[in-house]
């Protein structure tokens, strides 16, 4: 009876032969595909769902979620003293194009906030943040009206309600397949950044389409409208066509214009100058 | 976007120098593996004798810690996904045992067989987070046994 | 090919050994069975799911052990161990190892 040892073998059983690299990319590959028809398909049936709530329902729902007008520190309750009268104007500017809208019975507040780039949020809450800059640049009322419209936009399509619900979801169906600390899933959510940014230039551009219909409705035309988008095109390059959220100035100008071609809505005609309203906010013309 | 180079070049570094490592790795075993070859581990607890004579005994111990490089890892977080067999952490427990098992009979220089190997494995340090294992740990030991006169 | 966890096979003579062989798989199971398997922490209870995954690790380990032995031309196995570890949430290893040898 003999004791030899093995010698090593060339084929080594415990390891199996296999191309990593391949391996990778084929995983990767049929993961993304399961994960952009996860995608799709919650995101058609939250927006089916936001676009059946009735506004009773998202009110109290925002009440939850965004921030309340009692909550938010840039609205105070104590009267203002010295509004700038500009301010004012965009107030009652509000007001009037509300009336042209389903929107008419919620009350906005308009909050004028100190910047210096020309911008405008809509915030949850129904409140408009205007940037003092903003309003040093637009030249006329039409200018104004058509940026109110655009932010009036997004509280009626309620972007913020389907925002907020697509981050939700696609938040939940990472930790579950991926659980929260893989590299994966931060890789996952950094892409999710980036199609919402191609999605929020959709939704932009139809807040820009809302926003053209108020204008119409108020001043039978288009003028002044586009001119603020114009000005915005001058200082855009390739970066904004596809890192910014919202579509590249000169494309949003092509899109109203073709919009108002359709309606027949003249672009052209006379503009209302921004003139210092009198009287408070709360009167309505 | 940031996230993505740096995940992709992380990817790229593990498996080059994953993989380089792991080839340097495997030539020192093999060459170290032919080196004690005549000196056998079995994990019997006794072999006959035949008229040798023990001179001596006593307990010879190896013990390693391997980790994988990121390319692995990441292959087997993918993986997990899907299930199946992890083939990245193969080499890893592959390699960690036969290296433990070598300087389990480096240990013992002179002895002649070992008998009664046993070979325990745990994961050290998990890395980040629960989901990805960081290092193991493999410890061989046995009873280095020296024959007096050799038949 | 014989295998046993005895120093002999009872009943055979060794005629020479060859040396330790071993056989090793590393699994997963797919997150489907990793939530079932959550659930069940609360209620307790066998965990099927994990238990078929280490039967197929134990067989597929069994079979890599068994093909080293016979390429170095043994016909059985003595003194089989197993060990179970585990190197990530949801994946284990599966670690067989024993003597190989011929008998007559």
């Amino acid at each position: 009876m003999s004791i030899r040892q093995v010698n090593p073998e060339e084929h080594n059983h415990n390891v199996s032969d296999v191309n990593h690299v391949k391996e990778v990319i084929i995983l990767v590959l049929s993961i993304f595909a399961i994960l952009i028809a996860l995608y799709w398909s919650s995101i058609f049936a939250l927006d089916s769902i936001v676009e059946r709530l009735s506004p009773e329902r998202e009110a109290q729902l925002m009440k939850y979620i965004g921030s309340s007008k009692k909550l938010n520190p840039l609205i105070s309750d104590k009267k203002e003293e010295n509004v700038e009268p500009r301010l004012l104007t965009a107030r009652q500017l509000l007001n009037e194009l509300l009336q042209f809208s389903d929107l008419k019975n919620r009350s906005f507040e308009v909050v004028v906030i100190p910047g210096k780039d020309i911008n405008a949020f809509a915030i949850p809450g129904d409140t408009i943040l205007l940037v003092e800059e903003l309003l040093d640049k637009v030249e006329s009322e039409n200018e104004l009206a058509m940026v109110l419209g655009h932010e009036l936009g997004h509280f009626h399509y309620r972007h913020h309600l389907k925002g907020m619900g697509r981050r939700l979801v696609m938040g939940f169906f990472s930790m579950m397949i991926f659980g929260d600390d893989n590299p994966i899933s931060k890789l996952f959510l950094g892409g999710l950044d980036y199609t919402d940014r191609q999605f929020n230039q959709a939704q932009e551009s139809d807040c820009d389409l809302f926003g053209a219909g108020l204008v119409f409705k108020k001043y039978g035309h288009l003028a002044g409208g586009l001119v603020f988008f114009e000005r915005l095109a001058e200082k855009e390059g390739i970066m904004e066509k596809y890192f910014s959220t919202h579509p590249l100035s000169v494309e949003r100008v092509d899109r109203i214009s073709i919009y108002a071609q359709e309606n027949n809505w003249p672009l052209t005609g006379e503009l209302t100058p921004l003139a210092p309203r009198k009287g408070s906010a709360s009167d309505s013309p | 976007m940031e996230q993505l180079i740096g995940v992709v070049v992380f990817l790229i570094l593990g498996y080059g120098f994953g993989t380089h490592y792991e080839k340097k790795h495997y030539k020192s075993i093999l060459k170290r593996e032919r080196r004690h070859s005549k000196r056998p581990a079995v994990n019997m607890k006794s072999v006959p004798l035949e008229g040798r004579e023990i001179e001596s005994s006593a307990l010879a111990v190896g013990s390693t810690v391997v980790s994988v490089d990121y390319f692995k890892r990441f292959l087997a977080g993918l993986k997990m996904v899907f299930g199946g067999r992890l083939t990245s952490y193969e080499s890893l427990l592959d390699r960690a045992r036969r290296e433990a098992l070598l300087r389990m009979k480096e240990d013992a220089k002179d002895a002649d067989i070992f008998l009664n190997v046993r070979i325990e494995t745990s994961s050290i340090s998990k890395g980040q987070g629960e989901k990805s294992v960081g290092s193991i740990e493999a410890v061989a030991y046995a009873t280095a046994v020296k024959f007096r006169n050799k038949v | 090919m014989e295998v046993s966890n005895l120093e002999s096979i009872p009943g055979k003579n060794i005629v020479e050994y060859i040396g330790l062989v071993s056989g090793s798989t590393v699994r997963a199971k797919h997150i489907g069975r990793d939530i079932m398997a959550g659930l069940k922490n609360l209620v307790g209870g066998e965990l099927k799911g994990y238990s078929e995954l280490l039967q197929e690790s134990r067989n597929e380990a069994m079979e890599r052990m068994v093909a080293q032995a016979r390429e170095l031309g043994a016909n059985a196995v003595l003194n089989v161990r197993f060990s179970t570890s585990s190197v990530a949430q949801g994946a284990a290893e599966l670690y067989v190892y024993g003597t190989a040898v011929r008998i007559d």
